[in-house]
């Protein structure tokens, strides 16, 4: 059963893979020009059709091997059941890796070192062309040929066909070896070279050192995975998710660095085009769904079920199913690298480019059908943890009295379970029309390209907020703690994100203002936008307040929450500028944007979420991490965060458009400044692995309640037993302090809540 | 500009101005309350971490979290709807602010003096003129002094066209027309970057051409 499982697995990814590879190509009425030879030569092109189709026969009369130095005339014929009126029937598409080719006669032109057809040799579908061979003979030849049928109507449209053929013709003295290998695949079989020595190595070394078998060593090894990889307990999944997040986390800053290199000085060529293009896409998605949402996820599996007093989550073995989508989903979108280019379309995606019409590179398939697989694991997680937080909680733990970690994480899943699924839908739209040739977004077909921006940004805006909010509720957890007092304010806190929640989604046409929308449209966005400013100004306000009266320890815990109360607090303030239509007209798509989003993820979630590690990890662990490594980890990357993108604020009123691999030269200084900045800010989190590794089974003891949290995770032992909790706890409500007048909560004892159903 | 003269700038486009210069405009009252703002919240926080810190010997705060205990609520609600109808007021207000220039972006009928299409294809700007003729080299001459209305049209992709020192732009969206105006009147003559501010493929940032504002014909 499990393997037939394991086999279809490997079957859909196989399709997809072979799905990505299919080239596109096409023909014009007066040849290929210079500016797309090189892209038709990679991935081809499509003006006419999607797909290759087979009803299309190309020939290339060659001979079965070529003399050094000699010129000869090969004819190209295509046969095509496209019917045709006398005019613009055709065109081709010809190179070699060797030799010359050349012009026979009028109808076909060389350009670029590759053969087209001319405007005159449009209306024919076989032309004569010569190609002089190379003075080596012992190479072999190999020629590339796109030849399209078109049925004359001068329209591009389904009815015409293509199809690519390759001939090889060996010298006289060329010895037919295996084919060239391409450089993607030297990379993939050298990693599986290099891992399987070291796993050599390894298991080698283990054999040797304990004296056991291979088959004991590899049984041990067995026994050490088995766990994580059958795990169903919310602990050890959680870890998985903070794991793979944060693996993520650093894949993406990597990417982030390639591109800082790139544009580190105006009009480097570090990165090709399509590099960069590909780098920034798998940035975006990255962070945002295998970085970030993962990290959050990963700590609300560990913590909620802990905070509300459940044994697990609501459906543990769907809990599983949730998680190993994600790096099933993560392999998908990454293959995208080793079929000739990673997705290009950057995380948004936008139509028509992305699909299908105009060529994109081949991993983009791959990018959506990933990111589908990675949309249904979040629908499962919302349905999960909605489930649990409404139906086994313990007693005392009422809906108003959860911690608000608990509490961001319930309007995060909500926001989830009703915004992504919207995202999912468009992009299996948009997957069927790269990969059947339907035409949801097809402009040519009518549609309006504007749809996928309003299925894109219903849910990616909802989307930030489930990025922000539990960062929300970490802070407020971790600012409380350490101010030795309760937090100020928590009923509105509560009701702040409940609003924060219900306004996000009716802002998201803020990512639309200068795409011609409804004007009155416009302007209700605008007002809604700015009004999400009143209760995230209400958080901040009380999170300050907290810390009054307060016996406040500055630990790293508690400096990485001060750091993203400081930090949030500016991209909130930028977004209101970027809120105002007047201003987000000339600041739309530039650097601010970046700046002011980076300002909120990475100041607000990142921080945020640094910050809980260091506050839960003596909880996971039963250790404390190293707090000096820890200081000098916040200081390196808050100064280091804020010089790498407070200039990019600048640079976006200097008017830099954002998914630029060049820019102009009056720039130059910032951007190396913001480049170098980046690599001390990427270099710093080396710190934060180094400081986990290290205290992982050398940090020291923790207790139960190290720092004099209140929530019910505390009460158990750390790191909790298998099944969270020996005895459900009860919550206690303490009495009201004399010098508060509000609220008195009368009694010490737990109203009634539901049953604990685990 | 040296490093530090850029990290302190704050270049501002030409179609700013018109509500920049006033203190009570808009750029300046976003640019006051942020200061503010941010002055307040940093000193608070700055204040209260000082103010407040812990040191040795001091013994918890009566209402001090205790593990398995939900604390008592801490509210004060008069100052709790203080923060929340001054923000309230502060954005209407900002939002109020912002609603007067649009009239003057979104009218783009007051480009009536020249219209222009303009062209973005993959990855390169053509533009019409009103005489009928055209240049597809991306490099578009006005006259001073005159209100121009663009008239945009995308080939194949989503593409935007964005004039960066003047501080406007428009996507091209395929199957739609849309539009935007200009009046060269406000910017000395001289030659202006043009940008594609929507990523539209490969050679995206290649996406350039140029504006020319020429002097009047004496």
């Amino acid at each position: 059963m499990k393997l037939r499982n394991a086999a279809l697995m490997f079957a859909i990814v196989a399709l997809l893979v072979g799905a990505s590879l299919v080239p596109n190509a096409t023909s014009r009425s007066t040849g290929i020009d210079s500016g797309l030879g090189s892209a038709v030569a990679a991935n081809g092109c499509n003006c006419h059709n999607a797909d290759a189709s087979s009803g299309v026969a190309l020939n290339l009369t060659t001979p079965a091997n070529f003399t050094a130095g000699e010129t000869y005339t090969f004819t190209i014929t295509m046969e095509s059941s496209v019917a045709t009126d006398g005019e613009n029937q055709g065109g081709f598409f010809l190179s070699t890796t060797q030799g010359a080719l050349a012009s026979a006669d009028d109808s076909t032109q060389l350009i670029d070192g590759y053969l087209t057809h001319t405007a005159a040799g449009n209306d024919q579908r076989s032309w004569n062309v010569s190609w002089t061979a190379p003075s080596d003979d012992t190479r072999i030849a190999d020629f590339t040929l796109y030849g399209n049928s078109v049925n004359g109507n001068g329209a591009s449209d389904s009815s015409d066909q293509w199809n690519r053929a390759t001939f090889a013709v060996p010298g006289t003295n060329a010895v037919v070896g295996p084919e060239e290998i391409s450089e993607s695949r030297k990379v993939f079989y050298l990693s599986l070279v290099v891992i399987g020595t070291l796993a050599a190595v390894v298991v080698g070394n283990r054999m040797v050192s304990t004296e056991q078998s291979v088959e004991q060593v590899f049984g041990e090894l067995w026994g050490y995975l088995k766990p994580w990889l059958t795990a169903t307990d919310h602990k050890q999944i959680g870890l998985l998710y903070i794991g793979t997040g944060l693996f993520f986390f650093l894949v993406a800053g990597f990417l982030a660095l390639l591109m800082r290199i790139q544009l580190m000085e105006p009009n480097n060529d570090f990165l090709t085009n399509t590099q960069y293009n590909s780098s920034f896409t798998m940035h975006g998605t990255t962070m945002v769904f295998m970085a970030g949402m993962p990290i959050i996820f990963g700590f609300a599996n560990y913590l909620v079920p802990l905070q509300i007093g459940a044994r697990d989550l609501a459906f543990p073995r769907l809990n599983a199913l949730s998680f190993w989508l994600l790096p099933t989903g993560a392999l998908v979108v990454y293959a995208g690298f080793f079929t000739g280019g990673a997705g290009d379309v950057a995380w948004t995606g936008y139509v028509p480019y992305s699909s299908g019409d105009h060529a994109t590179s081949p991993g983009t398939d791959l990018w959506a059908a990933g990111q589908i697989m990675l949309g249904a694991s979040s629908t499962l997680t919302a349905i999960n943890f909605l489930t649990m937080i409404m139906r086994m909680r313990a007693p005392g733990v009422t809906l108003m009295r959860m911690p608000l970690f608990t509490w961001s994480i319930t309007v995060a899943v909500f926001l989830l379970l009703l915004a992504i699924p919207v995202f999912t839908v468009a992009l299996i739209l948009l997957f069927a029309d790269r990969t059947f040739g339907s035409l949801y977004f097809s402009v040519e077909a009518g549609a309006d390209p504007i749809l996928w921006q309003h299925l894109f940004w219903y849910f990616g805006h909802p989307e930030v907020y489930i990025l922000i909010l539990p960062a929300f509720g970490v802070i407020s957890d971790v600012v409380a703690t350490f101010a030795r007092r309760p937090i100020f304010g928590y009923t509105s806190m509560v009701y702040a994100m409940a609003s924060i929640g219900l306004i996000s989604y009716v802002v998201y046409a803020h990512h639309m203002f200068t795409a011609g929308t409804d004007p009155l449209f416009r302007f209700f966005v605008m007002l809604t936008t700015m009004l999400v400013a009143v209760p995230t100004g209400v958080k901040i306000f009380n999170w300050l307040a907290t810390l009054m009266g307060g016996s406040i320890t500055t630990n790293t815990a508690m400096l990485f929450s001060l750091g993203a109360i400081a930090t949030f607090t500016i991209g909130g303030i930028t977004g209101i500028v970027v809120a105002s239509i007047p201003m987000d007209i000339h600041l739309h798509d530039t650097y601010f944007v970046v700046a002011h989003f980076h300002y909120v993820l990475i100041g607000g979630t990142l921080f945020g979420f640094f910050s809980g590690i260091y506050y839960w990890f003596p909880k996971v662990t039963g250790r404390f991490m190293d707090e000096k490594l820890g200081l000098a980890h916040f200081l390196t990357s808050f100064f280091g965060f804020h010089a790498a993108f407070y200039p990019m604020h600048i640079l976006g009123m200097m008017g830099m458009p954002r998914r630029y691999a060049t820019y102009d030269a009056s720039m130059a200084e910032l951007n190396e400044f913001v480049s170098y900045s980046a690599f001390f800010f990427g270099a710093a989190q080396l710190l934060l692995v180094w400081n986990i590794l290290r205290s992982w089974n050398g940090g020291e003891k923790a207790g139960a309640d190290p720092w004099g949290g209140w929530s019910l995770e505390w009460t158990t032992s750390s790191p909790p037993p298998h099944n969270s909790f020996t005895e459900i706890p009860t919550l206690q409500v303490a009495e009201p302090s004399v010098d508060e007048e509000d609220e008195p909560t009368s009694v010490s004892t737990p109203t009634t809540a539901e049953e604990s159903t685990s | 500009m040296s490093l530090v003269a850029d990290l302190l700038s704050l270049p501002i486009p030409t179609s700013w101005e018109p509500f920049s210069e006033d203190p009570l405009s808009l750029t300046q009252q976003v640019f006051y309350w942020s200061i503010i703002i941010t002055i307040f919240v940093f000193g608070w926080l700055v204040y209260a971490v000082y103010q407040y810190r812990h040191k040795e010997g001091d013994s918890d705060p009566p209402d001090a979290p205790k593990a398995g205990v939900f604390p008592a609520e801490r509210a004060d609600h008069t100052i709790e709807i203080a923060w929340t109808i001054g923000p309230l007021l502060l954005v209407c207000w900002i939002t109020w602010l912002s609603l007067g220039p649009l009239d003057d972006y979104w009218d783009v009928d007051q480009g009536d003096e020249m219209t222009v299409q303009v062209s973005g294809s993959q990855w390169s700007w053509a533009f019409t003129y009103e005489d009928g003729s055209t240049t597809d080299d991306g490099t578009l001459e006005l006259p001073t002094d005159t209100r121009v209305k663009f008239e945009l049209e995308a080939v194949d992709v989503i593409h935007s066209f964005y004039l960066p020192a003047f501080g406007i732009k428009e996507d091209l969206v395929p199957n739609t027309t849309t539009a935007m105006w200009f009046d060269t009147g406000t910017v000395e003559p001289g030659t202006y970057p043009i940008y594609c501010a929507e990523y539209c493929g490969d050679d995206h940032s290649k996406m350039l051409g140029q504006i020319i504002i020429t002097e009047p014909a004496a």
